[in-house]
């Protein structure tokens, strides 16, 4: 009886060490199309494994492997759920995509790690002085805190390693982007 | 003394061959890839494509996010080219193929399989997605370097793309 005690309370600890592991990172919802939410799992797991901040080399990830390419045709009018799937599953397989295809990555992986993400639409200051330029960057709520995440800003405007809109604040995103 | 000397040469030589082993140095006319007759390379301007292909059967273009300018997509039968505004000029970023004869210099076209393809180019690639890429060394630290690429479905090519050494910003 002892014996099958301690075998019941080891097989839930198993368990609970098992379900942990995944709350860190895959807490949140999955987007419901099954190619794309087994990409996702498979890098937020291969990226997040062993970090106690997980956010930071996600974005890490966003900043270097994806690349600019302009998307053919007509930009994106609205995120429906649809659009953002689609956009998300080219970008994390090609590696390629424009911002809207990174916001829409972003988004999903903010949200499968358990975060409230909506992808926000306005624009960013090119240059001290420059054009304002339409745009697509992601806002979430992190920890009760609603911050934004810009990575194709980040990979081509930040200056050096630095990185400025990475869970950057209202007011200092405000400095290079403006949206409704 | 003689036998010193043997043995440093017979493993200088053996770890020259080790490093080489296995990746073959790239050169833009091996980049190339040869579509209805026309062989675009990384050097390929728009003038070039349209020149040979003539006008797209489709056109489109936005602000660019990340250039100053235009960037501007150009649509073929099973071909995509995208440029992207440098001063007054368009420049090629990139040629992507997913249909047609599309062939690139050392033969690979679609079907092939990731074996034929390191047969053809070496295994100085990275494989990152689907994508399967080959790049050349880039001549400044601010610019994406030229790149064959082959997007790969259940290991076979499913599409192949150059992409021209461009500015990252």
């Amino acid at each position: 009886m002892k014996k099958r005690i301690i075998s019941l309370l080891i097989a839930v600890l198993l368990l609970l060490t098992a379900c942990q592991g995944k709350q860190d990172y895959l807490s949140g919802t999955p987007t419901g199309d099954a190619a794309l939410d087994e990409s996702v799992e498979a890098l937020l797991t291969e990226v997040c494994e062993g970090s106690d901040t997980p956010l930071l080399p996600v974005y890490d990830w966003l900043l270097t492997e994806l690349k600019y390419r302009a998307a053919p045709g007509e930009g994106v009018e609205e995120f429906t759920d649809e659009i953002t799937i689609s956009l998300a599953a080219e970008a994390l397989s090609k590696r390629r995509c424009d911002c809207d295809g990174e916001a829409a990555l972003t988004a999903v992986l903010l949200r499968r790690m358990g975060y409230d993400a909506e992808i926000v639409r306005g624009q960013f200051l090119r240059g001290e002085g420059g054009e304002w330029v339409d745009h697509a960057w992601v806002r979430a709520t992190v920890d009760g805190v609603v911050c934004h995440f810009d990575p194709l800003y980040d990979a081509h405007f930040t200056a050096g390693d630095t990185v400025s809109c990475f869970m950057a604040s209202d007011g200092d995103m405000a400095a290079t982007h403006r949206w409704q | 003394m003689k036998r010193i000397i043997v043995l440093v040469l017979i493993f200088t030589l053996a770890a020259a061959l080790f490093a080489c082993g296995g990746s073959t140095k790239l050169t833009a006319s091996d980049l190339a890839l040869q579509i209805g007759g026309f062989t675009a390379t990384p050097e390929t301007t728009m003038d070039d494509v349209r020149a040979a292909l003539g006008e797209a059967d489709e056109y489109a273009e936005a602000v660019s996010c990340v250039y100053t300018g235009m960037d501007k997509t150009f649509t073929y039968d099973n071909m995509i080219v995208y440029t992207y505004p440098d001063g007054e000029t368009d420049r090629l970023m990139e040629i992507y193929c997913d249909g047609g004869d599309a062939v690139t210099a050392k033969g690979i076209t679609f079907g092939a399989s990731v074996e034929e393809i390191e047969a053809a180019y070496g295994s100085g690639y990275t494989k990152s997605g689907t994508l399967l890429t080959y790049e050349l060394p880039v001549s400044a630290e601010n610019m994406e370097p030229a790149s064959l690429y082959f997007e790969l479905e259940n290991d076979r090519v499913t599409a192949i793309g150059i992409t021209a050494e461009h500015r990252a910003e």
